[in-house]
């Protein structure tokens, strides 16, 4: 009986892996380039999880939650900036191959609205947006590769016009490459905008899939 | 006798039979043990008083099982029970202490880590003394707790919780409950000097991951979740996203917050060098608008309000017709668990925890909580264990 | 499963009505009304029968604590008040500040507002300088009515004022929130409230007493009467409360019925008259037990609401009520929940209802700050009315308890509004709390 149960588990993993391997074959997979540095569209907890998730792809990152133009002009270790109370940054790229300085080729947003988070932060859904804004349009003057991501699935989506589909509508447009779970595009939004603008669009069924998708991004192992 | 004496007699040999008929079950209810048959792979059992001299003979004193695994590796300790009236906690730990054989590494287990707790009820709120569990055999009985203490234990109260050593203040009920006293000390109020026991352990023993069991309302925004420090928020999030693609349930990841004190998942992490987590899963018998507080309710979590505010868009989890039934909450500990242990020993392969014939979700999903408890009857009398 | 519960809810209604009709007392009414909710219930199978002596005697203890501090806090100011301290107290702050009205009547809010802030609880504010109190704000010319007003209002917010605030901790503990960050969001409304209150209801002075007639009035001080006397033993009682804020790891934890009754023991130590302290203290009880039976019987009220499904149906219908609607009906709905259920409503209505504002953005500190400016106002509610009850015990008003009832409307709409206010604006109002901190 367990026994049976483990090979079933077994079987269920390899057909996930099918799977995945279907969903990575049908659709283009752009590739980026490093140094790469990440950020949140809306403050949840998601960045943490696509750190988490660069990590386990072997993407070396920097990170800041609130990233502004003038932190990314500083390049790579973000200008020695410290953590302090609702601003986090962390520095992981591989200082050899890219001394501190050396301009940023790829940012990654995770798109997810929370209250707690950007009260944390002394944001408002206005000033995030406007961070946002500027954000992106640095990245477009720099020729910066911008990677969306939404995992959060339904709990990160709302009514139109809510926080979470104004962070949404802040970054998925204007991005070179999007990443969403089954779950967060079960309406198809993710679909529409990807089409409408040209945008590459990977649909996983679970966010732990976007490890795979990462390493092939990246080119890592 | 006048008039008036004959009635206060009757009243008062009335109130008097109604102390009598209502106290001896919450007499029989605080002295009721629970059986434990300790499984193939416990090589020792201990006292937490082992850890805390000071515990000795209180009613914290608990059992500690220890699961040592035939090749030294990760240590791992698991606490049930931290809030008595959220049984999944204690199911899962038992599940574990009946049947885990460890193959690498140490797993020491407290099923019933706030005794006093479980042998304490929640006056006003209305709950079964019992819950019973189907089992292979026929019904195994537990004594359903309290969250906190029983001042019975621990009293009288302050007028506010000074907690220790952060001075934060937090409500005077606290001081009663172990999920506010960590880390505790040797001489404090008796629920401290039970978290300084179980930090005694973990500082001792050099354990590497702490995983404290819990459930919450299906209200409260964090429920059905890991909560974890930054330290050990890589292989809790791992852990969430390989559950959530390998057995299909969603267990998210809540950062600890750095500004509340007490809390197992804040200081084990700030007071050792062990990784804490704590594990929520849904209790919808503790919600506050459900109906009545029924045994059913416990084990089943099927109620008709909270099923209106479910579609109202209030609740924080996914709920439906079929309630969340102990199984289901029984089985997302048991997984949970397991992925913990898998994820840290793919990170520390040096210190690896192995453990076989624990079941995962799908499996306790199937078999039901009860299937994996031994019949006493049939037990080795030397191996069992009553709390 | 609405239906069975709503038959229970009729049953226990209508079993309290008729109990009132029969002119049974609040106490006993409340426990005919357990009682029927459950046999009704155990008709339908829950709380099964031979669980209902168990039921009762359990929800009996809910509140043994309140109960503890009610008894011994009273105790200890029966002496305090036998011994002359009051009427000393009294005469000098009639003979300093009769002439200069408003000092007089912040100062008297002040020492009203200190014992509730310190314990939590406005009933203990009541017992331990509520007469004193309620004579000096008769010297100064206002009717009892009034003075009942004045001290129900000001004892309520006494409860709510840091840095004991039982509601609020209730909610914390239910919550799972720190209890920090309530100094400014409570302190502010508290002291702006109890100063409009005592300003308004005490600023008219009627009848025609002068300051000489005033001080004859006031019954005589024993002669060896000093001010040591009179301030050693809250000395002693705000020493012990202190001293566990200051040194909480090497202090122990006396818990505040014995505090009270170690400065009851040195009230009667030093009293310069002789005090018979058991007779002293069956008196006390014997007045006070309407009020710790009313404690007895909600707790088993309680527990008989929660094991039929009672208490789900009312949170239920709370939680249900769409958003601006639940603003307005707190103003009821809070209040309401107090006057039946006591510290009780703050968890059954208060937990949900914190979770749910903060899921929508609101700041869960300011919450649970508004809300706790509401609940005081329902200890004037039946059925339970403690506070209520107690304003009227120590100020000696004997008209109808509703003609009282009616003089505290003024300040209870507005507290009601600024309570309220605080809830709906708590996001931006939340600066307040990291200003505590
Ligand atoms: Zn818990």
């Amino acid at each position: 009986m367990k026994r049976l149960s483990k090979v079933g588990f077994f079987g269920f993993f390899l057909t996930l892996l099918f799977f995945g391997l279907i969903v990575l074959n049908s659709e283009e997979i752009p590739k980026a380039q490093l140094p790469v540095i990440t950020t949140s569209a809306g403050q949840s907890p998601d960045v943490t999880t696509v750190n988490i998730i660069c990590e386990e792809a072997g993407v070396m990152y920097d990170y800041c939650d609130v990233v502004t133009p003038e932190m990314l002009k500083d390049g790579v270790g973000l200008g020695d900036r410290k953590s302090a109370p609702g601003f986090h940054v962390e520095v992981h790229t591989d200082l050899n191959k890219f001394p501190k300085g050396t301009p940023y080729k790829t940012i990654i947003i995770a798109i997810g609205a929370s209250l707690k988070g950007m009260g944390a932060s002394g944001l408002t859904v206005e000033t995030e947006l406007e961070r946002l804004k500027k954000v992106i349009n640095y990245c477009k003057k720099n020729g910066i590769f911008i990677i969306g991501v939404h995992i959060g699935g339904s709990s990160k989506r709302g009514a139109p016009g809510s926080d979470n589909e104004r962070m949404i509508d802040a970054v998925a447009p204007y991005a070179d490459y999007l990443i969403v779970t089954t779950d967060s595009n079960k309406d198809g939004r993710f679909t529409e905008i990807a089409k409408e603008k040209g945008i590459p669009l990977t649909e996983v069924k679970y966010a732990l899939e976007v490890v795979d998708i990462f390493k092939k991004v990246f080119g890592t192992k | 006798m006048s008039h008036e004496w004959k009635i206060k007699s009757i009243i008062i040999i009335l109130i008097i039979f109604i102390m009598i008929a209502g106290g001896i079950p919450l007499y029989k209810h605080r002295h009721f043990n629970i059986t434990i048959v300790a499984g193939p792979g416990v090589t020792k059992v201990v006292k937490l008083s082992e850890y805390c001299k000071s515990l000795k003979g209180t009613m914290a004193d608990t059992n500690v099982f220890i699961l040592e695994g035939k090749k030294e590796g990760g240590k791992a300790l698991i606490m049930a029970n931290t809030h008595s009236n959220e049984p999944a906690s204690l199911l899962t730990a038992l599940i574990f202490v009946e049947n885990a054989i460890v193959e690498k590494g140490t797993l020491i287990i407290i099923p019933q880590f706030n005794n006093s707790g479980g042998r304490n009820t929640r006056p006003g709120d209305g709950y079964p003394l019992y819950f019973e569990i189907q089992t292979d055999w026929g019904k195994k009985k537990f004594r359903m707790g309290n969250r906190e203490a029983s001042p019975l234990d621990q009293w009288p109260d302050p007028d506010v919780y000074i907690h220790y050593p952060d001075r934060q203040l937090l409500s005077f009920i606290d001081i009663r409950n172990t999920n506010r006293t960590w880390p505790g000390r040797p001489d404090g109020p008796l629920m401290e000097r039970v978290c300084y026991a179980a930090m005694e352990i973990m500082r001792s023993e050099k354990v590497d991951i702490a995983i404290d069991l819990h459930g919450a309302e299906t209200m409260f925004p964090v429920t059905n979740c890991i909560v974890a420090p930054e330290k050990s928020m890589r292989i809790a999030t791992l852990t969430s996203l390989t559950v959530k693609a390998m057995e299909g349930f969603e267990n998210h990841v809540e950062p600890s917050p750095e500004g509340f004190r007490g809390l197992s998942h804040r200081e084990i992490g700030d007071y050792s060098d062990t990784m804490p987590f704590l594990l929520e899963a849904p209790v919808p018998f503790l919600d506050q608008p459900t109906g009545p507080k029924t045994m059913d309710l416990l084990l089943n979590g099927k109620d008709p309000f909270l099923l209106s505010l479910s579609k109202q868009g209030k609740l924080f989890v996914p709920y439906d017709e079929t309630g969340w039934p102990m199984r289901k909450r029984v089985g997302q500990h048991c997984s949970v668990i397991l992925e913990l242990f898998r994820q840290f020993s793919r990170k520390f392969s040096d210190k690896a925890i192995i453990v076989r014939n624990v079941p995962r979700y799908a499996e306790v999903v199937k078999n039901g909580v009860g299937h994996y408890y031994h019949d006493p009857k049939k037990a080795d009398k030397k191996r069992i264990y009553y709390n | 499963m609405y239906f069975k519960i709503g038959i229970i809810l009729a049953v226990m209604v209508i079993a309290y009505a008729l109990a009132k009709w029969r002119r049974l007392s609040v106490e006993l009414s409340i426990f005919t009304s357990a009682i029927a909710g459950g046999l009704v219930g155990a008709i339908f199978g829950n709380p099964p029968f031979n669980q209902l002596a168990r039921h009762l005697v359990e929800g009996s203890f809910t509140y043994l604590d309140v109960i503890l501090i009610f008894s011994t806090a009273t105790i200890f100011m029966a002496i305090v008040s036998e011994s002359g301290s009051v009427n000393y107290v009294v005469r000098i702050i009639i003979k300093y500040f009769y002439n200069k009205r408003i000092i007089a009547l912040l100062l008297l809010m002040i020492i009203i507002l200190i014992p509730g802030a310190l314990t939590g609880a406005g009933s203990v504010s009541l017992l331990v300088v509520g007469a004193p109190v309620a004579l000096a704000l008769n010297y100064l010319g206002i009717p009892k009515r009034k003075v009942a007003a004045i001290l129900f209002i000001v004892a309520g917010l006494s409860a709510a004022a840091p840095p004991v605030n039982i509601w609020a901790m209730i909610l914390c503990a239910g919550t799972a929130i720190p209890y920090v960050g309530f100094e400014l969001p409570l302190g502010i409304p508290v002291l702006l409230l109890g100063s409009f209150t005592v300003l308004l209801l005490g600023w008219k002075k009627e009848g025609k007493m002068t300051l000489k007639e005033a001080l004859k009035e006031i019954p005589e001080v024993p002669p060896r009467m000093r001010w040591w006397r009179v301030l050693l033993p809250f000395l002693v009682f705000f020493g012990l409360v202190a001293m566990y804020r200051i040194w909480p790891f090497s202090t122990p934890i006396l818990g505040l019925p014995l505090e009270f009754t170690i400065s009851a023991l040195i009230a009667f130590l030093i009293s310069p008259k002789k005090i018979n302290i058991l007779i002293l203290s069956r008196d006390t009880i014997k007045k006070l037990l309407p009020l710790l039976a009313t404690m007895v019987v909600v707790g088993m009220l309680q527990q008989i609401m929660t094991a039929t499904g009672v208490r789900g149906l009312l949170s239920f219908a709370v939680i249900s009520t769409p958003l601006i609607l639940l603003f307005i009906s707190l103003a009821f709905i809070i209040p309401v929940s107090e006057g039946i259920l006591t510290y009780g409503g703050a968890a059954v209505i208060g937990i949900p209802l914190v979770w749910y504002f903060d899921s929508i953005g609101l700041h869960a500190t300011v919450v649970m700050a508004g809300l706790s400016l509401l609940w005081p106002l329902g200890d004037g509610l039946p059925p339970t009315a403690l506070i209520g009850r107690l304003s009227v015990m120590v100020s000696e008003y004997k008209e109808s308890y509703w003609t009282f009832l009616k003089s505290t409307w003024i300040p209870w709409i507005v507290i009601t509004i600024v309570g309220i206010l605080m809830v709906v604006f708590s996001a931006k109002l939340s600066f307040l709390v990291q200003w505590s901190m």
